[in-house]
Parts: structure tokens; C-alpha cells; sequence
């Protein structure tokens, strides 16, 4: 039974993890059949692509910077000082976390662009006399909403690093007369390293990879970009194989990096128990640390704000705010024969991906944590890999890899043409997996660590009554750890709701389009589309937005993990 | 001549309504090791941590060698700290934790190189100096957090439980190491601790702190024969106790009525004829035998041998209990049940006013 579970993990991950990975460094680094750099020295000729990898790179930097600035202040102001309403505030900004950001820039185009509410409150103040173009080529418009998008990761993993923190390494600095400059240049930051460092990562290649916001903004001149587009002609021109290597080389490289640096420096210092200095904050310093909070928490929503009124809104055109609200747009999406659809695709794909997930990593986490099989650790790794990998990655290497394989057996010939692993015939399969496989690590590692915590006594004692393995299973084992895998559940659930790279990539046929492929599509069109898309864009907030508050009842402390690596 | 290095005038601390420090006053002497001993959650780290500056005082003054230091923030006292769990940073190593005080008061190089080999050596932790606070066991990180507080020479020296994370035969090596160092460099101590044993081992003077207010302050030996209260008595070291009614003060003791019959105390501070009291006696104080006064007979009900003391349980036939510790090997011919007599010189009762 165990060997079983370990053979089908194994076998899982061989075909749907190192398959397409391993087809697209084949395809990378050969021509015509034989080893080669050609695809690398095109790319580097190839002024466009050039120009996107700068870009690209510019990007992810910026993004951590600008979180940076953001989630650093916002960290210290949360473990440091106590004052009113803190613990709704600190769940209002994770709020932007559970839209994503590319729902998000159809809302900015309409605050943003050339006649939107921005420029005519200016217009009207007198400010300006003619609209601006604040989007210009939509890299800020992405730096933007990325930021604001991605800056509570920073804030989760630095306020978790100084969570455990002890703070009597500061309070020793101070004793010994340093001041509070010197204690946080030389004790408290390079204490928190580490959490800034995967932090850091994460943004870096979430900005670096996101798919769905450039794509609104109509700025092509991006990795992610150029990837999906090489998509179309991969056939002709396998310049795409090149570039997603080199994704995949810089993330590996960089979390690598960050896992050996966190291993490496022993910064686990042991917590301590008292937290005196937690000081309230009073009198002019509250007003203003809430001026901050409050202007943050506006500029974070604005997305969101800018979608529930397009949602609602009969007509916005010319106007600051929209001149007419109704519900017909809501209406819409229940009847409309796309988002039918795209609903009922998407709470299939979801459910299933759900249920798959569930199986695959209790049975990973179970293997890991119970059994002593050779290849364990390769296991291990293997299912820890897609952490790393971007969605858009793995959604490239299924489209790839996937599509009419052929291959000869024994003198017969074998072809998975037009059948269900062939995304360009159905993309079905390979959807609900690229769902799982994304979000497998945390399930994994929920099952491990539940299985760590659980007391093996527990089980021995059952045993020792006369229970049978299925019985202890069912009454000991499984009750102990299920809230971790139900809560683990509803969050994948939630995402696989609003995967957008993979969608993008492997729903090619409208009939197979789920949710955020259908906002994508409505958002292009000219009439009612922004409007509806909208809608559907505050149902699906609603959505992941009830599912954390469900999953975080649950497993309120490890609900982070999700946003975390190391 | 020693001259008061510190002085604690009425200090009182809330944490929103519970009062954690209640008008504590105390001095202490250049060069002595001062102890504030207490239970759990009695307010003796608050106190502490009102001493280094982590924590305000909502009233009350601190002198440090005559001059206010109660609005001076932590890093301006020059006051050295032990943390209870040492607090090492991590991404350093030995070296640089003892050098950082130094270089954060841009000590000159050389000044940094020999201060810090000298405290080390007085450690003994020069040949570890290259190691990070991970490598190394609790006793030498122990040692650490000493030579990091004291490099910089600071005035006095605050310990907080810093024996408490080690194992027991380790404690009683570092108590040791402590005592030698406090000699080899005279610093000032404020140490706290919950282990009476600690205290009474170690220190000049003991502060008996209890729901924060101290009960008693004096040398080991006061607290421990002449413990103001119950508390004091019970908290340190082991009392008998037994109720008495005095019936008559006479010019150099007084004359009680207990259970246990008449009864001699020679101690008669603030007390007179008809008051209703408490008296008693430390466990290693009577003499198994038939004295002149106070003798009390009853049955041994257990033999408990604990190394170099055995302990006896006696049941007296009014209902009292009481524990007499004898050396090893005097208990030789007594067994169970046997009833025997012991009596307590006039001048080892102490006495509790109720």
C-alpha cells in the first residue's frame, strides 16, 4: 500500500512535472537534432528580446524595491507599536493579495487612462489642460499594480521573521550603548536577511513572470509576454524554448541561493517569551502612522474600488465617476453564454484540481513523513520543485510536451494526438493538473508537518487496543491531521479559481475558457466587455476573498506558508 | 569603606490595572552581589528591566552613582545586562559579540583587540573566539553573554536568571565561574533569580521580593534565621511552624502557651502579654534529646535520607508535624514509629506577629 502511493507519486510527477521540463531544455538547447547554442546566440541578436529581458529584469527589481519601501515601515509599525483597530488593519492589507492584479489593471485603465477619472479631476482642479498619458507604455501602469499587488508578501515574510525573532538581541544592543541606528544596521537587519532575501525572490519572479497584467496594459516588451506570444509559432520558431530556460535558470539559481542562505546562517534564535517593549502609540505619532496606513490602503485598493464601480456602472465614459449605476452587468454574467461558461468551467477545473491535489500531496506528505524508501529525497524534491517553477513555466512546457506525442513501442506506433493529453485537442486534463502541480508543494509540506507533529503513540495506542491499520486510519490518523488538508483544500480551490498564466496559455478553444480567460477576453472587447468582465472580476474577489476568511479560520497561523519559501 | 552605587527610591509599575511594582526602595554597595529573590510573576524582572531603562517606571527615581538616571534611555546608562536566555546574536561570532559594546563607542582598535583578549581570557573562551553562538554549549554561551556585558566596563552589572537554562551540575559549576569573575573584576551585581539556593550561595544581600513589593532585604544569614514572615521563612529554607499565645514578657525572653505546652522564646521585639502569634523553628536547629526548655515529643512517621542530611517527619499526639533534619549516620538506632524527644534552645525560635 505505502510502496503503491510512493510508485504513482513518482510516476505523477515523472510524467507532468519532469517531462515538459525536460522536453523544453531538449528543444532548447538543440538544432535540427543535435546539440546546439543556436537558440541562445538568436536571442541574444534579437533586439526586441534583448530590450523585453531588460525590461523584465527592471521590472522584478523595481517591484522589490517598491514593496520594499512599503512592507519594511508597514512590518515595524505592526510588531513594534500597539494601537486601535490594529488587527482589522493588518487583515485589510492583505486584502490586495486576493485579487489579481491583472483583474485589477481593467479597473486602472479606467481610472488611469487618457480621459479617466485621474485626468479629469485634474482637468476640473485646473491642474492640467490637457489629459496625460499616465499609463504611457503600461510599464508603470504593471510596475504599479504589481506593487501593490505583491507588497504584503514582503510584509507577511518580514513581520514573521521578526515574530521570531528574539528581542532581547536588540535590547543586548542597547545595553551595550548602541543606538537605534546602529542596532538596526547591525543586529536587526541582518537578522531579518534571510526573510528579506525569500521575500525578495518571490516578488522578483512573480513580477517577472506575471502574464495577465502586461498583457491588459498591451505592453508586450516582457519575458512573460514574448513567451506566450513564441507560443503561437513554436513549431517555426523555438525561440520560446530559449527564453523559458532562462526563467527557469535565474529562479532556480535565485532560490537556491536563498534556501542555502537561509540554511547557512543560523538565525534561528529562540523567542523569547516577554514582549515588553510593544509600545502604544499615542497623541500626534498615532495620527500619523494612520495618515500612512489609511493613504496606503486607498492606493492599494484603487484597483479594487475602480472594478466594483465599473461593475456597477451602466455607463463610464468622460466622466470622473460612472454616470449611471445598474446590476445589468451582474445580470449578464449569469446569462451570457461565455461567462456561463467560463463559471462552470472554472468550478469544475477548481473542484477537481481540488480533489486531485488533496490525494497527491496527502499521499507525498504520507510517503515523506512514514516510510524509509529509497528516493524519498528525490521525491522530496521533485514535489517541492513547482514552488519555484511559474505557473507560465509549467503552462508552457504542458503545451509543448503535450502536444501530439507520438511514439513507437515495440514496433507499434503510439499517438495521444486528438485525445485528452493533447492541450490543442482539450485542454482539460492538463489544466486541472497544472492547477495541482502549483499548488502540490504546500499541501505536501501541510501533510508532512502535520504528520510530524502527530504523535506516532497516538496511533500505537490504537493499535494497541486491536483497531487495524484502515480503522486507526480512519479514527486516529485522518481526524488529526484533516483540518490542515481542508484549510490546505479551500486555498488551492481559491487559486485554481484564478490561475491566470496557465489558463491563458492552455485554454485555447472558448468553450474550454475558464474564468479569468473569459475576464481577459471580455476585457478586449469595446462595448459592454470591461463592464462585464468587471463583474465577474468582483464575483471572483468575493470568492477567493470568502475562502481565505474560511481556510485562515482554520489555520490561522500557518495560512502564511502560502506566501512564504525557506 | 564601601559607597551605595545604586539607589531605587519608591519605584511603582503598573501593566494596565495590575500592579506589578509596588513603592520598592533599595540601595546597593560598590563591589557587593545583589540578589532580588521571588517567586515567579513577583516583579523582579519587571524591576530589572526598569533598572537597564527597556521599561519606564510609571513613578519613582533610580540614582546611579549619584547622579538621575530614571529618564535615560537603555543605551545611555552604561549599565551591563545578562539576559536569561543570553541573547547571542546569531551571525556573529564570539569575538565580534564581546567587541560590538566596544565598537559602537568607536573604541580605537587597539583598545578593542586588548580588551576583549583580556575578558576572554578571564573566561576562558580565547580559544573559541573564531566560533558562532550555535557552535558552542550553554556554559560557554553563558560565558559569552558575561564577557559581552562586561567588556565595556559598565558601572554595575544586571543578571536575569541567567542560570535558568542550564542543566543542574552545569548551574553549580557557573555559579562558581560567576563568583570568580565578580572577584576577579569587583563589579557591581543585581542578579535575580527565583532559586533561594542561588541567592544564598552567591549573594551579599538578598532583596525577598513578593507581589511586587519587597518583603525583606539582609545578608543570607539574616533572611535565613531571622526571615521577617512566613513568606520569607518558607520561601527561603524549611520552618516548622506553630501557633502560640504569649502569657507573659519578662526582661530577656518571653513565655508562650502552644499545643505542644509551654514555651521559651528569648526574641520579644514588639510583642506583649495576650497577643495571639506564630512561632518557629528551622528543622536543623533541636537536639534529639530531653532539654531544660521547649521539648517536644512525638513519633517518627518517616525516615527520608537525603544524602549527607536525613530528615525525620514527627507526629506529635496534638496533631502537629513537624521535620527535623539530622546529620547522616546520628540516625543510627531510630526507626519507625519510635517516639522520641527533642527540644529547641529559647534563642533559635523565631517569631511571626500575626
Amino acid at each position: 500500500m505505502k510502496r503503491t502511493l510512493f510508485i504513482i507519486s513518482f510516476v505523477f510527477l515523472a510524467i507532468f512535472l519532469i517531462f515538459p521540463l525536460g522536453y523544453i531544455f531538449s528543444h532548447g538547447f538543440s538544432a535540427k537534432g543535435v546539440f546546439s547554442l543556436q537558440i541562445f546566440k538568436s536571442l541574444a541578436s534579437n533586439y526586441l528580446i534583448r530590450e523585453s529581458v531588460t525590461n523584465s529584469f527592471l521590472l522584478g527589481f523595481l517591484a522589490v524595491i517598491f514593496t520594499t519601501i512599503i512592507g519594511f515601515p508597514l512590518a515595524f509599525l505592526f510588531y513594534r507599536y500597539e494601537f486601535p483597530a490594529k488587527n482589522a488593519l493588518r487583515i485589510l492589507f492583505f486584502l490586495p493579495m486576493i485579487v489579481s492584479p491583472f483583474v485589477g489593471a481593467i479597473g486602472m485603465r479606467q481610472i488611469l487612462s487618457r480621459f479617466g477619472s485621474v485626468n479629469l479631476i485634474l482637468m476640473k482642479l485646473g491642474i492640467l489642460h490637457y489629459p496625460v498619458s499616465w499609463l504611457g507604455s503600461g510599464f508603470w501602469g504593471i510596475l504599479i499594480l504589481e506593487t501593490l499587488h505583491l507588497y504584503p508578501i514582503m510584509f507577511l515574510n518580514i513581520s514573521a521573521t521578526l515574530n521570531n525573532f528574539d528581542t532581547s538581541c536588540e535590547e543586548a544592543s542597547y545595553s551595550l550603548g548602541a543606538t537605534f541606528w546602529q542596532t538596526f544596521r547591525k543586529i536587526t537587519f541582518p537578522l531579518l536577511l534571510p526573510g528579506y532575501f525569500a521575500a525578495s525572490s518571490i516578488i522578483f519572479i512573480w513580477a517577472l513572470t506575471d502574464l495577465g497584467t502586461p498583457l491588459v496594459f498591451e505592453f508586450p516588451k516582457l519575458i512573460s509576454v514574448q513567451i506566450f506570444q513564441a507560443l503561437t509559432n513554436i513549431n517555426i520558431n523555438p525561440m520560446g524554448y530559449g527564453l523559458v530556460i532562462i526563467v527557469i535558470v535565474l529562479t532556480l539559481v535565485l532560490f537556491t541561493f536563498t534556501k542555502r542562505y537561509i540554511e547557512k546562517t543560523p538565525y534561528v534564535t529562540q523567542k523569547s517569551s516577554l514582549r515588553f517593549q510593544i509600545t502604544q502609540l499615542q497623541g500626534k505619532k498615532l495620527i500619523l502612522a494612520y495618515a500612512g496606513m489609511f493613504f496606503l490602503l486607498f492606493l492599494s485598493l484603487i484597483p479594487h474600488i475602480s472594478i466594483i464601480l465599473t461593475s456597477f456602472s451602466e455607463k463610464w465614459f468622460f466622466s470622473i465617476l460612472p454616470q449611471d449605476y445598474s446590476t445589468r452587468f451582474y445580470q449578464t454574467v449569469f446569462t451570457h453564454p461565455l461567462t456561463k461558461t467560463g463559471i462552470f468551467n472554472s468550478l469544475f477545473y477548481s473542484t477537481l484540481s481540488t480533489l486531485l491535489t488533496i490525494c497527491l500531496g496527502f499521499s507525498i506528505g504520507f510517503v515523506l513523513a512514514r516510510t524509509k524508501f529509497k528516493g524519498r529525497g528525490l521525491l522530496d524534491i521533485l514535489s517541492m520543485l513547482p514552488l519555484v517553477i511559474p505557473g507560465i513555466i509549467i503552462a508552457f512546457g504542458y503545451f509543448t510536451a503535450f502536444s501530439g506525442i507520438t511514439f513507437s513501442f515495440l514496433g507499434r506506433t503510439f499517438s495521444f494526438s486528438n485525445t485528452i493529453l493533447d492541450p490543442r485537442y482539450n485542454p482539460i486534463l492538463l489544466l486541472i493538473i497544472s492547477y495541482s502541480i502549483r499548488r502540490l508543494p504546500y499541501l505536501v509540506r501541510t501533510t508532512y508537518s502535520s504528520f510530524q507533529q502527530l504523535n506516532e503513540n497516538l496511533e500505537e495506542a490504537s493499535y494497541n487496543l486491536g483497531a487495524n491499520h484502515f480503522t486507526t486510519f480512519r479514527r486516529i490518523t485522518l481526524p488529526l491531521i484533516s483540518p490542515g488538508l481542508f484549510a490546505g483544500g479551500i486555498l488551492v480551490f481559491a487559486f485554481s479559481m484564478l490561475e491566470v498564466s496557465s489558463t491563458l496559455i492552455l485554454a485555447y478553444k472558448e468553450k474550454f475558457f475558464p474564468i479569468s480567460k473569459v475576464i481577459y477576453t471580455l476585457a478586449g472587447r469595446i462595448t459592454d466587455g470591461p463592464y462585464v468582465a468587471s463583474a465577474l472580476g468582483v464575483l471572483g474577489m468575493i470568492l477567493i476573498g470568502i475562502s481565505f476568511a474560511i481556510a485562515s479560520k482554520i489555520v490561522s497561523k500557518r495560512i502564511g506558508e502560502f506566501f512564504r519559501i525557506g | 569603606m564601601s559607597k551605595t552605587i545604586l539607589v531605587c527610591e519608591n519605584i511603582w509599575k503598573s501593566f494596565g490595572s495590575t500592579e506589578v511594582l509596588k513603592n520598592i526602595n533599595f540601595e546597593v554597595q560598590e563591589g557587593e552581589i545583589f540578589f532580588l529573590l521571588g517567586p515567579s510573576g513577583c516583579g523582579k524582572t519587571t524591576l530589572l528591566r526598569i533598572l537597564s531603562g527597556f521599561c519606564e517606571p510609571d513613578k519613582g527615581k533610580i540614582i546611579l552613582d549619584g547622579k538621575d538616571i530614571t529618564d535615560l534611555s537603555a543605551n545611555k546608562r552604561n549599565i551591563g545586562m545578562v539576559f536569561q536566555n543570553y541573547a547571542l546574536w546569531p551571525h556573529m561570532n564570539v569575538w565580534e559579540n564581546v567587541a560590538y559594546g566596544l565598537k559602537v563607542r568607536k573604541a580605537s582598535g587597539k583598545n578593542i583587540q586588548e580588551s576583549v583578549e583580556k575578558i576572554l581570557n578571564i573566561t576562558q573562551l580565547l580559544s573559541h573566539k573564531d566560533k558562532f553562538p550555535n557552535q558552542l554549549s550553554g556554559g560557554q554561551q553563558q560565558r559569552v553573554a558575561l564577557s559581552r556585558a562586561l567588556v565595556t566596563e559598565p558601572k554595575i552589572l544586571l543578571l536575569d536568571e541567567p542560570l535558568s537554562n542550564l542543566d543542574a551540575k552545569l548551574r553549580d559549576q557557573m555559579r562558581e565561574e560567576i563568583k570568580k569573575i565578580q572577584k576577579a573584576i569587583g563589579i557591581t551585581m543585581i542578579y535575580v533569580t527565583h532559586d533561594q539556593k542561588e541567592a544564598l550561595t552567591l549573594g551579599n544581600r538578598i532583596a525577598v521580593i513578593d507581589n511586587g513589593e519587597i518583603i525583606q532585604t539582609g545578608t543570607p544569614f539574616n533572611l535565613y534565621f531571622e526571615p521577617k514572615n512566613r513568606f520569607v521563612a518558607s520561601f527561603i529554607g524549611t520552618m516548622n511552624f506553630l501557633k502560640a499565645k504569649v502569657t507573659d514578657v519578662k526582661n530577656d525572653s518571653i513565655e508562650l502557651d502552644t499545643s505542644e505546652g509551654k514555651m521559651l522564646s528569648s526574641k520579644k521585639e514588639g510583642v506583649k502579654k495576650g497577643d495571639e502569634i506564630e512561632i518557629g523553628f528551622r528543622p536543623e536547629i533541636p537536639v534529639i534529646k530531653e532539654g531544660n526548655v521547649n521539648n517536644i515529643t512525638g513519633k517518627i512517621s518517616e525516615i527520608e535520607y537525603g544524602g549527607e542530611i536525613v530528615k525525620l517527619k514527627i507526629n506529635t499526639t496534638k496533631n502537629n508535624s513537624f521535620i527535623v533534619n539530622i546529620l547522616a549516620g546520628k540516625e543510627k538506632g531510630l526507626k519507625r514509629a519510635d517516639t522520641i524527644t527533642f527540644s529547641i534552645s529559647s534563642s533559635d525560635i523565631v517569631i511571626f506577629k500575626k
